[in-house]
């Protein structure tokens, strides 16, 4: 469970990051069960009537990446590969985005860790690793994983 | 602002107004008026120096807009149409994976 301090600082973000997901034709749901979590709906603006569902767990905010998976739905598991969009560095089959702004990314590549890769504490990172996201739907999508 | 014609009499000059939002910077947006015939290079290179962020080998920013990924070359005025103010976002574009 996250401590008071990360619940703190992402309450101070996650306006900012509704307000995006509302002009993208998303949205932003916080889980029930874990203050620390969230759900996005997402769609990719070259297919809207597609809509994708991720869960994005923090585990201290904003020291560390998040882990970033997608679900078949709000609250569902997060075990289904057709869940997940064809996307560059998205890896439907591992459940898992290879990219560095993700705690999966950051696991695979040690390296990312310092340089131009590291994980930026600064600002609002929860838009920014929403804004990736959405960045990577409306540019690279590809259509729905099999 | 204005120009002067060799008539005497003065030419508005048109402006356009380009915000561009960064997230993780402790920076507020960059803003600037620019000609309608800058590019968005100009732009973008712009803001990477005001928000101190350089391309890499694996990576480059670029600016959207409306979810577009908006191409170097194109111009403000062709991006903002008949708007005074056009608000673009940076965004890392992450290539390895």
């Amino acid at each position: 469970m996250a401590d008071q301090e990360t619940l703190l600082n992402l309450a101070a973000d996650e306006a900012a990051v509704a307000a995006f997901l509302v002009g993208c034709g998303g949205r932003l749901v916080r889980d029930e069960a874990d203050p620390a979590a969230y759900w996005l709906a997402v769609r990719p603006g070259s297919a809207t009537h597609e809509t994708y569902y991720v869960k994005v767990t923090w585990s201290v905010y904003p020291g560390q990446a998040p882990s970033v998976k997608f679900a078949d739905g709000i609250g569902g598991p997060v075990t289904s590969t057709r869940a997940w969009p064809v996307i560059p560095g998205y890896r439907p089959t591992s459940f898992d985005i290879c990219k560095p702004f993700t705690a999966e990314g950051f696991a695979l590549h040690q390296e990312w860790q310092a340089g131009p890769d590291a994980w930026p504490t600064e600002g609002n990172p929860f838009l920014w690793v929403v804004e990736m996201l959405q960045y990577d739907l409306d540019n690279s999508y590809a259509g729905r994983a099999a | 602002m204005a120009i002067q014609e060799e008539a005497g009499t003065a030419r508005p000059v048109r402006l356009i107004t380009v915000q561009v939002s960064f997230p993780v910077s402790v920076k507020g947006p960059y803003r600037a008026q620019v000609p309608p015939q800058d590019t968005i290079s100009s732009v973008r290179l712009a803001a990477m120096g005001h928000f101190e962020v350089s391309d890499g080998a694996d990576y480059a920013y670029v600016l959207t807009h409306g979810g577009r990924d908006v191409p170097d070359a194109e111009t403000v005025e062709q991006v903002a149409g008949e708007k005074d103010l056009v608000e673009f976002r940076l965004v890392k574009k992450v290539v390895q994976g």
